[in-house]
């Protein structure tokens, strides 16, 4: 039965095996991105694949295994089969319902007195423990920006609303600082699970377009560093960068889309001629912007639209920066060079600009910010992260430094190297004063239904610890009426 | 062997026991000034208070002391542990757990009825989170249940059909999203059955089952109805992907059965009527000497 | 009367000696008491039946040293001289015990009629076994003689705590394993210089120790926080519930230590610990934590799997021959 199976293995494959068969075996392997080495070429990636006959067909059914043709299944008994009357989701459409951002709520109950932040709404100390609610053009710039992300709680409330903490009055008031000696505050966001690291970004972010900085973000990181975005070499750079068309592209239109009002302000100081299409001197940075129309011009684009950002002079507002989800950029990336070598996080441009900035290689002549936070779920492993902030943090305190493991192989020196001198800032549990704002917060939308007082006040925080996403799953995800 | 004639032996007589031990009653007091207890003042301060107050109350719900009367002069720590060593002594118990014995007040008791942890969750959420358990994961369907009963927060107010009315004595549909567990358990109980068909294996003759009407418990009645919920959940397609489409079905099921629009609702009446029918059978003729 | 009781006194002791004495005569006949002793000629053989001290092997002393003086001649001194063991029991079987048993009996003769208290009063000691005995003397003890010996031991045990001689209690020692697992020491419980207070609970295969102070609602467990030791929010509530169902959340601080078993088991057998430490500080709060459910120890553990089963119940799946 298996005999000409078995002499078909003895055979050289391009004597016997059926052509289509081994067409079939070869197919790309889908978890590496296509590559090319002309730029702009992004999808000749794809084209080997046209050659190709489907697989499904091609493929001889059940040679020697299962003569009936039928797949075979581990279950002992079938699974009761959906009612099929119903029409089946189209394509994306359940990824989009699952990344889908709801931003209020019409049955929850208004709060009364809530007060909308103002530019300097988080500035003041006194404000500390309060909540304030984000203005309603702010939240489209936000939601541009995806300042929001899908695990918070924003669909339980009728507006969205942040709660003002003491590290968040500490860090407008350096980055206002910065921004008035026109200097470059580069700060790390750390601290444990939901503590609070990309909500504390939303502020700066929301600080910064209602100041009218230009604001630029990176809202997942691991979208550049994880292979899912198409990537190409940059013409004459040694050693090899890569400049990722898609991603920029997108960015630019957010950035665009939340920096409106400045970009229209700032007219441009350079002529461009690398650009597809030209833009005269002194015409706004916005039109600039929308030169960026397809993938193939965003990198050019985008780099002038930084080179026109990074001139120095008096009509230049700062410029915030911000990344969530440092562990990725502070790693090999997924990505391959033409030798089928793994590429470094630091050789994607985009990666590379964010760095050099927050590592203080090049500085913001206008003054601003740049942040980045760090990210503990689904966050890849980086040694080399997890000492140079211990070690930052211990430069902070003034203690003794950490050393490194004499004897460990998987430090990153150009991890390292980035965050040589950048200040930490370590997020931890609320205040009792400031988880009783939140409280009474929820309490005034008709969520926590007990009056809230000290004791109670004092179980939850006992509860959660005070970590603010604790705080949140202890109340807002209860069984607990 | 008779016994010998022995001196020692006369001492079997007397018999000696050990002396009765001290009436159990600690004088707390006492052993507070005794114990090397560094937080003893302070302690002592509130004790103090909390047995004046305590005291006051008992005797001001005897009526006996007025209003105006001054509080009487705070006696000194040496003082009362005499005063409580001398009640000792007469053989009252100075130890009152009301005064004693505790430093930030006693909760009234019995305490609520959910402060035991074994019961700690409203019975129907309890239930139903059993009921959406598979595999023993309870965390889970604790997680799915929170996620349900969000969802029925944040929905709209249903519109009631006046077809299908829900059980008598439910709020207002306005204010069942203010209170999801109400919200839940007005669903469940309106479509719960109020019997099941119980079959007597071959008594109907031509090997038939005879049906017969039986009652069921309002636990029983909440698990057929949840469980039919469930079984129109399983069936449905979920629009999204993800850990929260699970709950976000049973929600909107739960919110379609308010609102008059499930299915489940013909299940409860298709068996009523059919309970109605096998009743005929209750006093039939082959029920003798079969206990119901 | 006086001294007819004297007569009497006299002829109860008579009696007992001699009761005693017919029994040993065989014995004491075997007994070759030799000493080595500065010989005096014409001296008669020592035979002694009983020692008449009571046996206190450390006051015995060898016999003076031999007189070489000149006076008289070595080797008449010599011829005479012979060696004397220092137990009589010395060419018995097992010399040791058998001293530790004469010991005993004449305990027995002399203190055997003191006032003695019901067995179910008497302390519970676990007394050495035969197989013990034999491993810590290192003879063939008879289990006959040991069972009268222990017989002997329990009886003298049965007398009075508070007349109990001090040479009874002494001789009793030897008979005593060395741990004692029956010797329940009741622990000191109460709050220590520092406030703290401490305790232990159980759940499934988990054990938590904590203690307990007067703070702002802080708690460590394995010195980690409570959500990061506790990822489900019901695990939380059950470790603090005692502190919960008494409004104490906030006013005491946890320290604990957990090991074994899973999250359910060890946020269970936190609540106990933490119930137990609660009530050294604060004794009125017991009725309050039993309706709370947190003072009983849930004696619910793994069935035990079964021989011909597949688990602890189920059955292999059956198979037609």
């Amino acid at each position: 039965m298996s005999a000409p199976n078995s002499l078909r293995c003895l055979l050289r494959p391009s004597a016997a095996v059926p052509r289509q068969i081994a067409a079939a075996t070869w197919t790309p392997s889908p978890w590496i991105a296509p590559f090319s080495t002309t730029p702009g070429a992004g999808k000749a990636g794809t084209t080997p694949k046209k050659n190709v006959p489907k697989p499904k067909a091609a493929a001889p059914r059940g040679v020697g295994m299962n003569p009936t043709g039928k797949k075979q299944s581990m279950k002992k008994f079938k699974k009761a089969q959906g009612a099929k009357t119903a029409k089946p989701p189209l394509p994306g459409e359940r990824k989009a319902m699952r990344k889908r951002i709801q931003l209020s709520n019409n049955n929850a109950l208004p709060v009364e007195g809530l007060a909308e932040l103002e530019p300097g709404t988080m500035l003041n100390p006194k404000n500390i423990g309060t909540m304030a609610a984000l203005p309603g053009a702010m939240q489209d710039n936000l939601r541009s920006l995806e300042a929001f992300k899908a695990t918070q709680f924003w669909p339980m409330f009728r507006q969205p609303a942040t709660l003002i903490r003491s590290e968040t009055v500490d860090l407008m008031n350096r980055m206002q600082s910065a921004a008035s000696k026109k200097e470059t505050l580069r700060l790390v966001v750390t601290g444990e699970r939901i503590t609070g690291k990309s909500l504390l970004l939303l502020q700066s972010m929301a600080y910064g377009l209602q100041n009218d900085w230009v604001v630029i973000n990176i809202p997942e990181a691991q979208e550049l560093t994880t292979a899912c975005t198409e990537y190409a070499p940059i013409p004459d750079t040694d050693p090899v960068q890569y400049m990722q068309n898609n991603y920029c592209l997108k960015m630019i239109q957010a950035i665009r889309k939340a920096n409106a009002s400045v970009l229209s302000k700032i007219t441009t100081a350079y002529s461009h001629p690398e650009l597809p299409q030209n833009i005269p001197i002194n015409s706004t940075l916005l039109a600039l912007a929308n030169a960026a129309k397809e993938p193939e011009s965003a990198w050019v684009v985008f780099q002038a639209l930084w080179k026109e950002l990074m001139r120095k002079g008096a009509a230049r507002p700062p410029v915030l920066f911000t990344l969530d989800g440092l562990p990725h950029i502070m790693k090999v990336s997924d990505y391959r060079s033409p030798a089928f070598e793994l590429i470094h996080s630091q050789d994607l441009a985009l990666v590379r600009l964010f760095s050099d900035v927050l590592s203080g290689a090049t500085s913001l002549p206008n003054g601003g910010a740049v942040l980045a936070a760090t990210t503990r779920g689904n966050a890849p492993r980086s040694p080399s992260m997890d000492l140079a902030l211990a070690q930052r943090e211990a430069e902070q305190a003034g203690t003794e430094l950490p050393k490194p493991e004499p004897y460990f192989k998987g430090y990153d020196l150009r991890s390292e190297e980035v965050l040589k001198t950048v200040s930490v800032m370590k997020l931890k549990g609320l205040s009792k004063v400031e988880a009783r704002g939140l409280m009474e917060y929820w309490a005034a939308s008709g969520i926590f239904r007990a009056t809230v007082d000290e004791k109670a006040v004092a179980a939850k925080w006992a509860l959660s610890a005070g970590v603010v996403g604790e705080m949140e799953r202890v109340n807002l995800l209860t069984m607990h009426p | 062997m008779p016994p010998r004639l022995n001196i020692l032996s006369g001492f079997r007589a007397l018999s000696i026991q050990p002396r009765p031990l001290a009436q159990p009653c600690v004088a707390a007091q006492a052993r507070r000034l005794l114990a090397t207890d560094t937080t003893s003042n302070n302690a002592s301060q509130i004790q103090d208070n909390n047995f004046n107050g305590v005291l006051r109350a008992k005797m001001e719900a005897f009526g006996q002391v007025p209003q105006e009367e001054p509080a009487p002069p705070a006696m000194s720590e040496n003082e009362m542990a005499l005063k409580q060593l001398q009640e000792a002594a007469y053989g009252l118990n100075t130890y009152d757990p009301e005064v004693h014995g505790h430093k930030f007040g006693v909760p009234a008791l019995p305490i609520a009825p959910d402060m035991n942890h074994k019961r700690r969750y409203d019975t129907v959420v309890e239930q139903v989170t059993k009921l959406l358990m598979r595999d023993g994961k309870l965390a889970k369907a604790q997680r799915d249940m929170a996620m349900i009963l969000n969802h029925l927060r944040s929905s709209p107010a249903p519109k009631i059909n006046p077809a299908k009315p829900l059980i008598p004595g439910s709020p207002a549909p306005e204010q069942l999203p203010l209170d999801p567990v109400g919200y839940l358990t007005v669903a469940i109980d309106s479509v719960a059955p109020l019997i099941k068909i119980r079959k007597y294996a071959k008594l109907a003759g031509g090997g038939r089952a005879l049906e017969l009407p039986a009652p069921l418990h309002l636990r029983q009645r909440r698990r057929w109805a949840f469980g039919w919920i469930l079984d129109v959940v399983n069936k449905k397609p979920s629009r999204g992907s993800g850990r929260g489409m699970f709950p976000t079905r049973v929600a909107e099921e739960i919110i379609a059965v308010v609102e008059g629009r499930s299915s489940v609702w013909e299940k409860r009446n298709e068996i009523h009527k059919k309970g109605t029918a096998v009743r005929a059978n209750v006093f039939s003729s082959r029920m003798k000497g079969i206990k119901l | 009367m006086a001294s007819s009781s004297r007569q009497a006194v006299t002829a109860a002791f008579r009696g007992a000696c001699r009761s005693s004495r017919g029994q040993w005569q065989p014995l004491n006949q075997q007994f070759q008491a030799l000493r080595i002793q500065d010989s005096v000629p014409g001296a008669t053989r020592c035979i002694s039946t009983e020692i008449e001290q009571p046996t206190d092997y450390n006051s015995i002393r060898a016999a003076a040293e031999i007189d070489l003086t000149p006076g008289a001649s070595a080797v008449e001194r010599l011829a005479n001289a012979r060696p004397v063991p220092v137990s009589p029991s010395y060419f018995t079987r097992m010399p040791k015990f058998n001293d530790r048993f004469l010991a005993l009996e004449r305990l027995a003769r002399t203190y055997g009629n003191l006032p003695r208290i019901p067995n179910s009063h008497v302390q519970h000691v676990a007394w050495q076994t035969l197989e013990d005995m034999k491993l810590s003397l290192g003879e063939r003890i008879k289990s006959t003689e040991f069972a009268r010996c222990l017989a002997l031991v329990k009886k003298l045990h049965t007398i009075h705590p508070k007349l109990k001689p001090r040479a009874v209690k002494e001789a009793l020692q030897p008979f005593k394993k060395e741990v004692q697992p029956f010797k329940v020491e009741k622990k000191e419980v109460g709050v220590d210089k520092y406030g703290r207070a401490h305790a232990a609970g159980k759940r499934k295969s988990s054990v938590a120790l904590a203690w307990l102070v007067e703070g702002t609602g802080e708690v460590l467990i394995n010195s980690k926080t409570l959500p990061e030791y506790f990822g489900r929010v019901h695990d939380r509530e059950s470790a603090l519930w005692a502190l919960h169902s008494t409004d104490r959340l906030g006013k005491y601080n946890v320290w604990a230590r957990v090991s074994g078993g899973g999250t359910t088991g060890q946020a269970e057998a936190l609540t106990l610990a933490i119930a137990k430490a609660l009530m050294v500080h604060e004794p009125a709060l017991k009725p309050a934590l039993r309706r709370a459910g947190c003072v009983t120890r849930d004696p619910r553990k793994v069935e035990r799997k079964k021989a011909g089963h597949v688990k602890a119940r189920k059955s292999p799946t059956w198979v037609k021959r």
